[in-house]
């Protein structure tokens, strides 16, 4: 069974939620924490903790309205924990959510996708 | 004539403030400034100058400007911090002050994949983000006040884009 992870929203760092029945990690909001390392490291050890669980439809979804750069380096951080896993077990789901075509959401995307060297799938959406 | 707007702020900065005046400039350029693109990178831009006060103002007492005048935005951020903190802020940018875009843009890759964070989480990527994404000005400025609490002013100014096809009175 995966552990729980939940992770309430607040003014400056994004819900951050595992569900189980959908077997999807949301990450979901603003983040821009001033040590985003620190807020980032939970959702390390759970992925640490749980990577030999997931399964192929296993889906990990950023849905960032706007990140702060302490947030880039730690998203970064958390995607290269995830890429040998993305390869071990070829999940291969994970998503970056890009509301109204913003211009820093598409540079990061690309940003990430070509350091890592992984695919990030695109969701593209109008803002609510 | 070209649309304006302002907006300021003096006191204390928490994590509520430095979200909420992101928001409120986010809100204001869009309903000021018809047209305007690359709002977010505006904003980003704001939000960085923000975290650096916030991270190391040695007392929390925090002067924001903003300004959108003549097709250029002018963001102003004053904290007192100590000057090692200080000094180091300004050093960053006067290194990066000669180097083209594409030596910007390697500088900032090498520093977003290193694993290395600053004790007050930092990640030193803010002036770099800043700069890649086309800021045209980037300065800081220190200046004692007593003992070691010193003035930290950064000061930016980006151009501001419009697109003038689908909004042709606001352009710039």
């Amino acid at each position: 069974m995966i552990s729980a992870l939940r992770i309430e929203r607040t003014s400056t760092t994004p819900l951050v939620f595992w569900d189980n029945d959908a077997s999807e990690l949301l990450i979901d909001g603003i983040c821009c924490p001033i040590d985003a390392h620190n807020f980032f490291t939970p959702v390390e050890d759970w992925l640490k903790e749980n990577s030999e669980k997931l399964t192929q439809k296993t889906r990990f979804v950023f849905c960032l309205k706007f990140f702060n750069s302490s947030s880039a380096k730690a998203i970064f951080q958390f995607l290269k924990e995830l890429k040998p896993i993305v390869a071990e077990k070829k999940i291969g789901n994970i998503y970056w959510v890009i509301e109204d075509n913003d211009d820093f959401m598409i540079d990061s995307h690309e940003d990430y996708q070509e350091l890592l060297e992984m695919k990030i799938e695109v969701i593209e959406r109008k803002e609510k | 004539m070209a649309p304006t707007s302002s907006l300021n702020y003096h006191g204390r900065l928490t994590d509520d403030l430095r979200a909420n005046i992101c928001d409120l400039l986010r809100q204001s350029l869009r309903d000021n400034l018809d047209g305007i693109k690359q709002i977010s990178k505006l904003v980003l831009y704001a939000l960085e100058l923000l975290d650096n006060a916030q991270r190391y103002s040695t007392v929390n007492d925090v002067r924001f400007e903003c300004e959108a005048k003549n097709g250029e935005l002018t963001l102003s951020v004053i904290n007192k911090a100590s000057l090692e903190d200080a000094n180091r802020l300004m050093e960053t940018v006067n290194s990066l002050r000669n180097k083209s875009s594409d030596e910007i843009n390697v500088i900032y890759k090498k520093s977003l994949s290193n694993n290395q964070f600053g004790s007050k989480g930092g990640a030193g990527l803010g002036f770099l983000q800043i700069l890649r994404n086309g800021s045209n000005e980037l300065n800081v400025h220190v200046e004692q006040l007593s003992g070691d609490i010193h003035l930290c002013k950064s000061v930016l100014v980006a151009k501001i884009t419009i697109n003038s096809e689908l909004f042709p009175s606001s352009a710039i």
